[in-house]
């Protein structure tokens, strides 16, 4: 792995703890604040709640409190009216005794007072008194519980206890009786209690007006008690506030406290009730101040609990004030406590994270395996590409969809790689076919001259294989390059082609003929040259052969003027030898009278003639003008026609009727029997027609036969017999060159290779002069090529008879 | 030998050609005439009715194509052979196909004239078959004169 790259699975490690990190301290922060946020106002709504709870809590308990209190001295005022008015129901028993005469006006009245001075109750406790409305000074007529106080008036200081402006209480019974008849009084009265008396207790009376002797009849009761029961039920609500609001947590450590105008503090969990606040100077005043706005917290400065009294942690606190009882409730908590979930969350958040940090690494290594793990193995079998080739591996097409396709792709690029390199190698192939192919030598050469490409031809010509030929001089190899090795460095150097023409050599006793050409090559690449050698010998000979033939047909254009004006010479010289011929020798009546008339006879004649030779030598005329007319003959066969009389021709038939022909062919008859050579036919089925000039094709077959039987006479006489003399006529249709094949193939003596190779020369004749001229073969040869567009060969070598191929095309127009 | 004698035109240029053919017929006992040129030919022919013909093609002046075309309009009956000096002669497809011209040429100078003589005896009797068949197809009640007359004394 190259250094400075990131492998795809770090890639993905880094990516993953990155996200999860940033995830997490995002989280932790927003978390962290909104939990502090959330925490505090909770805490605070908690904390108000609370405090509202208290105050209501105490509200109820404060007007349970007053509820009892006013029940109490309603009733014990109702029973003070009850008393008074049965009193008063006694008085009038006496005043109606005194208005039925009955009594007198001072015993009613004594009367009276003795009736109501004996009513006594609550267990003699309770008492009565009847005072006198005197405008001036009212005076106490009756007192059951204090005897020494009838007869004293109101200047006495005893009754200056009343509570109010009119200090006086007699005055205030007397006044509030004159305005409405009856009434309650607050006042202060010294209270006889067991062994002591309570001054100042506070007692309350009912008063009523007797109108009719205009006295004040009433009768009270200590109300001291009823206060008592007040403070006691609150000290119970203290109490019991104290032990219930202890265990009330605000937070950690935040807590309710209750303290009153007094600065006392009632309840407070941690510092006892009993004792004065051991605290900041002004703190309870701050507070008071606070209490004016309860719906506000109030942010101070206090010790937690066990601190040292160090004042450093920032508090809380909602603070209402409680005014039927001036009380000052509240609810505080330290503000880090609120912190305190925060930061638990926050740790929570960040294990968590870790957590998730852990499994998230472990996942990512999971997924980049599972991603990697086909990447990979592209990898191993790309590098086992690389390393033994595009077959060693096959590109594995797995995991996702992505590596599918670059698997695909991977093998698409490996098969079409593939195909190059088939065909890369088909193309090397086909070169190396196509320089084997070639009929030259073709010899590569570096720029020492050495051989670095050596075809097929140059290892026939050489009998050198490749691998003895690769890295040699090739002027060692090469025998027509002996002596020219400096003219190819040169040319390599110069970048000049060169080349011989027609380098003679010999092959045994051939003489042949060498084309040598060499071309520097060219290219970028590399320094070097290629040296072509052709064998142009046959070349040479068909070119003379040519020039012959061209010859010829400036013999035959001249020919064509003359042959008439010789032919016809000739014809009254051949005839006339004919008819002189039959004139001398026949017996035609013509000749018999004749005789007859010259005095002899006919057989006397022939006698004659016979003994003097003249009929050999009338026959020696006609055959020496048909000779004549022969040459004639086949001089115009190399004249170009004008008038060409091509047909479709069947060559079947052809061949045969130029068999049949042959057998009746006079010259040929003269000489041997045609009829004797046994004749195999070897025709293909489906050979097409062709065009031609069936005439020639015929003359060309017939000259073929007659030539072959002629040789299989030769050689049947010299090799004695040894095999029948036969033609194999064949016929074939080469498809792919669209060529019809005509083999003519006899078994007599064969020729050699010089023979063979100048077989179609004209004038070549291996015959007496006087039994051809040697015209026939070039004849027919030119017929074949030039006039029918085709090729005409010669297979053979001695011993093995001779095979003659015509070849001509199918359907192709002829020159 | 007995021999059908039949009359026979020579046309040639040649003198020795046409006596060496005179000769020849002669011999076997036919009637010969010989004209050098076609114009005379056609002269001959106007006078005297024949058999057969031995026809030249290169001549002065009209040449033998041209002359056997002549004749196929107004001597249909003239059996032609075509003998000529110019071995590169074709002849004429519309020559060939004629019933009054043989297939066979001859060239000169013929080795065999004996072949001649029956390649003209041969034309000479298809020529009078296709009239007589032509004829039969035409008027098949009344067949010519001639015709009849040559069928009586063929052998």
């Amino acid at each position: 792995m190259p250094k400075k790259t990131w492998t795809f699975r770090s890639k993905v490690l880094l990516l993953v703890a990155a996200t999860v990190l940033f995830t997490a301290l995002t989280i932790q922060y927003s978390a962290r604040h909104e939990t502090e946020r959330a925490m505090l106002t909770a805490y605070e709504e908690n904390a108000s709640n609370l405090m509202n709870t208290v105050v209501l809590n105490v509200e109820n308990q404060y007007r349970s409190i007053l509820f009892h209190k006013s029940a109490t001295l309603e009733r014990r005022k109702a029973g003070l009216r009850n008393i008074v008015t049965l009193a008063l129901e006694r008085i009038e028993k006496r005043h109606e005794q005194w208005k039925a005469k009955e009594l007198s006006d001072e015993e009613s009245q004594r009367l009276a007072l003795e009736d109501v001075r004996g009513m006594r109750y609550d267990d003699g406790v309770g008492y009565l008194w009847i005072n006198d409305m005197d405008p001036d000074t009212p005076r106490m007529i009756m007192h059951s519980a204090l005897r020494e106080l009838e007869g004293t008036t109101a200047d006495d200081e005893r009754y200056s206890l009343a509570i109010g402006l009119n200090k006086n209480s007699l005055d205030v019974f007397v006044a509030v009786c004159r305005e409405h008849g009856e009434g309650y009084v607050d006042y202060l009265a010294v209270k006889p209690s067991e062994g002591e008396l309570i001054e100042n207790a506070h007692k309350v009376s009912y008063v009523k007006r007797f109108k009719p002797w205009e006295w004040v009849v009433g009768t009270g009761v200590y109300v001291d008690d009823v206060e008592a029961e007040v403070q006691r039920r609150l000290d119970a609500v203290i109490a019991d506030l104290s032990h219930t609001l202890a265990k009330v947590r605000i937070a950690e450590t935040g807590s309710l406290f209750i303290f009153d105008g007094d600065k006392r503090l009632l309840v407070h969990p941690t510092i006892d009730g009993s004792h004065d606040l051991e605290m900041r100077a002004g703190m309870l005043e701050e507070l008071m101040e606070a209490a004016k706005t309860p719906t506000v917290p109030f942010e101070y400065a206090w010790s937690k609990p066990g601190g040292n009294n160090e004042y450093r942690f920032r508090k809380r606190a909602y603070v209402t004030h409680f005014e039927p009882l001036d009380w000052y409730i509240g609810a505080s908590f330290f503000a880090d406590e609120m912190e305190l979930p925060a930061r638990r969350l926050t740790s929570r958040i960040f294990l968590l994270s870790c957590l998730v940090l852990l499994v998230s690494i472990g996942f990512a290594v999971w997924i980049s395996k599972v991603l990697m793990k086909p990447l990979q193995r592209l990898t191993l079998a790309a590098a086992n590409i690389e390393r033994e080739g595009i077959l060693a591996a096959e590109i594995p097409i797995s995991g996702s969809v992505e590596t599918v396709e670059l698997g695909a792709v991977l093998r698409k690029m490996l098969s079409s790689i593939e195909k190059s390199d088939e065909d890369l190698r088909r193309a090397n192939n086909y070169i190396g076919n196509i320089i084997d192919s070639m009929p030259s030598v073709l010899v590569g050469v570096d720029a020492q001259g050495k051989v670095t490409q050596w075809n097929s031809a140059a290892e026939r010509v050489t009998g050198l294989g490749r691998a003895q030929a690769l890295g040699q001089p090739i002027n060692q190899l090469l025998p027509v390059m002996a002596s020219e090795m400096d003219r190819v460095l040169d040319a390599v150097r110069s970048r000049q082609a060169f080349a011989i023409h027609r380098r003679v050599c010999r092959e045994g006793e051939q003489i042949c003929f060498q084309n040598v050409t060499v071309y520097p090559l060219t290219g970028e690449s590399a320094d070097g040259a290629v040296i072509r050698v052709d064998d142009v010998t046959e070349q040479v000979r068909i070119e003379e052969m040519m020039v012959q033939s061209e010859k010829m047909l400036s013999v035959g254009g001249m020919a064509a003027g003359m042959a008439h004006e010789i032919n016809n010479p000739l014809a009254g010289m051949v005839q006339t030898a004919s008819v002189l011929s039959s004139r001398l020798t026949d017996d035609l009546p013509a000749n018999t009278r004749a005789a007859e008339a010259a005095g002899t006879n006919m057989e006397a004649i022939r006698r004659f003639m016979e003994s003097r030779g003249v009929p050999r030598m009338l026959a020696r005329i006609r055959e020496s003008g048909t000779r004549a007319a022969g040459i004639v003959w086949n001089m115009l066969s190399f004249a170009r026609k004008t008038d060409s009389a091509f047909s479709t021709c069947n060559l079947a038939e052809l061949l045969d009727q130029t068999v049949d022909l042959a057998g009746s062919d006079y010259d040929l008859k003269k000489k041997y029997d045609f009829r004797q050579i046994e004749i195999i036919r070897q025709y293909e089925e489906g050979v097409p027609e062709i065009p031609c000039e069936a005439s020639r094709i015929q003359q060309v077959v017939l000259n073929l036969l007659r030539n072959g039987a002629e040789a299989m006479q030769e050689g049947f006489r010299e090799g004695g017999g040894k095999e029948k003399p036969r033609f194999v006529l064949g016929l074939a249709y080469e498809r792919e060159a669209e060529r019809v094949r005509i083999e003519v193939e006899d078994n007599g003596p064969g020729m050699d290779e010089t023979t063979r190779r100048r077989v179609f020369e004209p004038f070549f004749t291996t015959k007496p002069t006087d039994r051809g001229t040697g015209l026939g073969l070039s004849v027919s040869y030119f017929i074949v090529t030039d006039t029918h567009g085709g090729e005409m060969s010669v297979e053979s070598s001695p011993g093995e008879g001779s095979k003659f191929i015509i070849r001509l095309p199918v359907g192709r127009g002829i020159s | 030998m007995s021999e059908q004698a039949y009359t026979v035109l020579i046309l040639d240029d040649d003198e020795a050609v046409r006596e060496s053919f005179r000769d020849y017929f002669e011999d076997l006992g036919w009637q010969v005439w010989v004209a050098p040129t076609a114009e005379e030919a056609f002269d001959l022919l106007e006078r005297q009715t024949l058999d057969a013909a031995v026809v030249d093609i290169r001549l002065p002046g009209m040449d033998g194509n041209a002359w056997l075309r002549a004749v196929r309009e107004v001597h249909p009956r003239l059996a032609c052979v075509v003998c000529t000096g110019s071995p590169e002669y074709r002849q004429p497809t519309d020559i060939t196909v004629s019933p009054q011209v043989s297939e066979r040429v001859f060239f000169k100078p013929v080795p065999d004239l004996d072949e001649l003589a029956e390649t003209l005896r041969r034309q000479i009797e298809q020529l009078s078959r296709h009239h007589r068949d032509e004829l039969g197809r035409r008027k098949p009640a009344r067949p010519s004169d001639r015709t009849v007359q040559r069928e009586g004394t063929s052998p």
